[in-house]
């Protein structure tokens, strides 16, 4: 076991590697009611290609979503209904490149937790089981379709990338899941939730004490077996296209304007790059911005207009969001703005700014214990120490955020717009 | 967390103060109680967006401000509680003890209080955030979940207060100008209730002193919250609209009458954990897992109007389907068809709820906004024993005083693939 310590504020996590091969991160809170844990694995929907031994695999889009749906349910029925009985407030999610599975309580955190690792490890898919959650997959896929803000993103994605699979959507299709069989899950399963391949964190009221005495007994040592080799498709820097859009029932037309990073960092590296870039990203399009402003003054954009760098191990990209009756125009002054701060440089004393705005955006992230359990895995998954943006929030200098400018190239610039279907 | 207190900042200025280390971030609001009604709706809504711009120093500064603040996320909004149209301005902020920054709690209070008492609005302002409104107005559409929800409570409540949109019509925006909010604004800070909240790091009697202090040169007339008329239901009524969709949502309208002050109220959340509330309800296991008809089906309660309402999204054609299981789950939980074992569970899932409610300061300020208007109500300790003692007539009771009002449907316009 070994102690992480945050440079920034007095707080820490423990860090233990578990026998079976799983890792575990529990940061300690006893003055919360609520203890969260998350069971993560490092596997999200951009993993649609692999190889095990001499095995190639090629998924169907929505798989990893789909899999995430179908673990909760096994022989004995719906572990939803299992943590209700002890109270547990359970969840799932599936983002670009994690899966993760879990729950809250106020009481009762190990037999909670209990329940958690135990349906984790015990899948179960039947040709039944697989086709009934077509249905409720099916109607879930429909309720995104009718989400602009949801479409706006993933059309935005589509434009800026060529191969990199994040331009899936991450539930996939209709016609997508229409091929998922049960072989196909448990091959995917056994590929990926490999202890050594996934994490467990706890947040809030509950300690690694009540981790491990749950832990040491559910948990199985991992299996010998080949590595899995995830294989991708070179990314070129060129984008697919610089404006995409479509129509649905909404009132104002809504956008979605991107910058893709062609080079993306690692590790510790990344911590500090994405917090260099929502530093630069709220000293060029923040609320207290220059253009901002005069965008607000002008009617082109209203307060629903906000901008955030969202990046992982392979992609990364720079979005800023809103609603325009001219999203082209805004686009067109975007870009402006970008060339005149990379001419004249960036303000001393808005940097000094946005700094201390994304450190305490920061701190505000880690007040729930919910987030604090997601960065945790996340963090692991990229190589990082969860502390690691927080420090680099207080150490970042206005030199390096400047260096940053580049990484906005016009030709790596894509606009997405849905617009009002009468 | 430490008890909390109340005092009188002024004549109908109420403060409550949390005092707690649980949080990194302190949460400080302001609340004015307007009655929810169609010819004031509008102005409740324009007035905290107008008051959030920043005053004479203006949007730009007021930002660099917060920024300064460590990143203080300042909000501005309505909402609905029973028939009150709750105007609020809000603060969270970063506590000292994670910034190094001893002056952080004074300033955050200073620059609050410092846009509660500005009262003149200039013109372009006042316009300005017309034209915001009235897109955040339009923008409802753009969430088919919450548009179903918001156009199944106006066609049940058409002739109440409750029916009123918390946003305002607007063509009632459009007409509104400065000099009209300045004089709303003015009889606002008279005559209608104001509730602050303060939650976090702090010593409760010296901010008690300095909010004071602080209000002490408004002139204010007593009032009291105002009272929102409690239903039974009537013919159910019927109501469909198409939109290019792809997804049909199927909203059920109740009215339970059933109060967060009713003594049947306990019994009311264990009957809704077990029909619809959680993801081990039968709801949830009749309507999604047994006939795969939908993603997302639950019943929600309003605690000071008393009503409940089921959403769900649907394919079109599945329509009668849902609606009729949706009703006959609850016909069983009228005849009594669930085990001692479901309501052990339900109790333990909603003290999980409210236990789980302490640890976000926005969720205790609206627990401790919704006791203060509905007149009572348990607070969570003695709700939580309350749960405990329900007994399954209880729960019976409340699943037969459920009536069907309103039945609203969203239909797909164009038939799509």
């Amino acid at each position: 076991m070994s102690i992480v310590e945050c440079a920034a504020f007095p707080e820490s996590y423990e860090l233990y590697r578990h026998p079976s091969g799983l890792t575990i991160l529990v940061n300690e809170n006893r003055e919360l009611a609520k203890a969260y844990a998350v069971y993560a694995a490092n596997f999200g929907s951009v993993i649609n290609h692999f190889r095990v031994g001499e095995n190639e695999v090629r998924l169907p889009d929505g798989i990893a979503h789909f899999l995430e749906h179908k673990l909760f349910e096994n022989e004995e029925g719906d572990a939803f209904a299992k943590f209700g009985k002890v109270g547990g407030n359970a969840n799932a999610f599936t983002d670009f490149d994690i899966t993760a599975y879990l729950f809250s309580c106020t009481s009762g955190f190990r037999e909670n937790l209990e329940i958690l690792l135990d349906f984790v490890k015990r899948p179960y898919f039947t040709d039944q089981s697989v086709q009934k959650e077509q249905g409720i997959i099916g109607q879930e896929i429909k309720m995104y379709e009718d989400h602009p803000g949801w479409r706006v993103s993933f059309n935005l994605l589509r434009a800026l990338y060529r191969k990199n699979s994040v331009r899936i959507d991450i539930a996939g299709d209709v016609d997508s899941i229409a091929q998922i069989t049960p072989e196909l899950l448990y091959e995917t399963y056994h590929a990926f939730y490999r202890p050594s391949n996934m994490v467990l964190c706890v947040s809030g009221n509950a300690s690694l004490a009540d981790v491990l005495a749950v832990a040491d007994r559910i948990l199985e040592p991992e299996k010998p077996g080949e590595p899995v080799v995830r294989l991708t498709e070179q990314e070129p820097a060129e984008i697919t296209q610089s404006f995409i859009t479509q129509q649905l029932p909404v009132a104002k037309p809504i956008f979605a304007i991107g910058y893709k990073d062609t080079d993306p960092a690692h590790g510790a590296e990344l911590a500090r790059r994405e917090c260099g870039m929502e530093i630069l990203s709220n000293l060029l399009f923040g609320k207290a911005s220059r253009l901002y402003n005069e965008l607000y003054e002008e009617g082109l954009i209203n307060s629903e207009f906000g901008a955030g760098y969202a990046c992982s191990d392979t992609f990364a990209y720079l979005e800023i969001e809103g609603e325009s009756d001219r999203p082209e125009q805004v686009f067109e002054r975007v870009k402006a703005e970008v060339a005149r701060v990379r001419a004249e440089g960036l303000d001393r004393a808005a940097f000094e700014r946005s700094k201390k705005l994304v450190y305490g955006r920061l701190i505000a992230s880690a007040n729930l214990p919910e987030n604090i359990g997601n960065m945790m895995a996340r963090s692991f998954f990229l190589g990082q120490r969860y502390y690691d943006r927080f420090e680099a929030a207080k150490e970042i200098t206005c030199e390096e955020v400047a260096a940053l400018l580049p990484k906005l190239t016009e030709s790596a610039a894509a606009l997405s717009t849905i617009t009002p279907q009468k | 967390m430490k008890e909390k207190k109340r005092y009188e900042i002024g004549p109908g200025i109420g403060l409550t103060v949390v005092p707690t280390t649980r949080f990194k971030l302190s949460y400080m609001s302001a609340n004015f109680v307007l009655p929810l009604a169609r010819e004031t709706a509008g102005f409740g809504a324009l007035l905290p967006e107008v008051l959030a711009a920043g005053g004479t120093r203006g949007r730009a500064a007021l930002e660099a401000e917060l920024e300064e603040l460590y990143g203080a996320i300042l909000s501005s909004g309505v909402r609905k509680k029973g028939e009150c149209q709750i105007a609020s301005l809000g603060l969270r902020f970063p506590e000292s003890r994670y910034t190094g920054d001893e002056t952080q709690l004074a300033r955050s209070v200073e620059l609050l209080c410092g846009l509660l008492l500005n009262s003149s609005f200039s013109e372009e302002q006042v316009e300005t955030e017309k034209k915001n409104l009235v897109d955040r107005i339009e923008a409802k559409l753009n969430d088919k979940r919450g548009y179903a929800i918001d156009r199944c409570v106006e066609t049940m409540c058409a002739d109440e207060a409750y029916g009123v949109p918390e946003l305002g019509e607007r063509t009632q925006v459009e007409r509104i100008t400065a000099a009209e909010l300045t004089d709303f604004y003015r009889k606002v800070q008279k005559t209608v209730p104001v509730e602050l909240f303060f939650i976090g790091s702090t010593d409760a009697d010296e901010l008690a002193q300095k909010l004071r202090t602080a209000f002490a040169s408004v002139q204010r007339e007593l009032r009291t919250f105002p009272v929102t008329e409690v239903r039974p239901a009537g013919k159910t009524k019927e109501k469909e609209e198409a939109l290019p969709v792809n997804q049909g949502r199927l909203t059920l309208g109740f009215r339970t009458g059933i109060t967060v002050r009713d003594a049947r109220y306990p019994a009311l959340l264990l009957f809704n954990a077990i029909y619809g509330g959680t993801a081990s309800s039968k709801l949830f296991l009749n309507v999604r897992e047994r006939l795969s008809l939908c993603y997302d089906v639950s019943s929600i309660q309003e605690k000071v109007k008393g009503i409940m309402l089921v959403a769900s999204g649907i394919q079109p054609a599945d329509r009668a389907r849902a609606q009729s299981e949706i009703l006959a789950q609850l016909e069983a939980m009228r005849e009594g068809a669930f085990t001692e074992e479901e309501i052990r569970e339900a109790v333990t899932i909603v003290t999980n709820a409210l236990r789980s409610a302490e640890d976000a300061t926005t969720l205790i300020e609206d627990g401790e906004l919704t006791r203060l208007l509905a007149g009572g109500g348990l607070e969570t300790g003695a709700l939580i024993d309350a749960l405990g003692k329900v007994k399954k007539e209880e729960i019976v009771a409340v699943a037969r005083t459920v009536a069907l009002d309103t039945v609203y449907f969203l239909n797909s316009s164009e038939v799509k693939r």
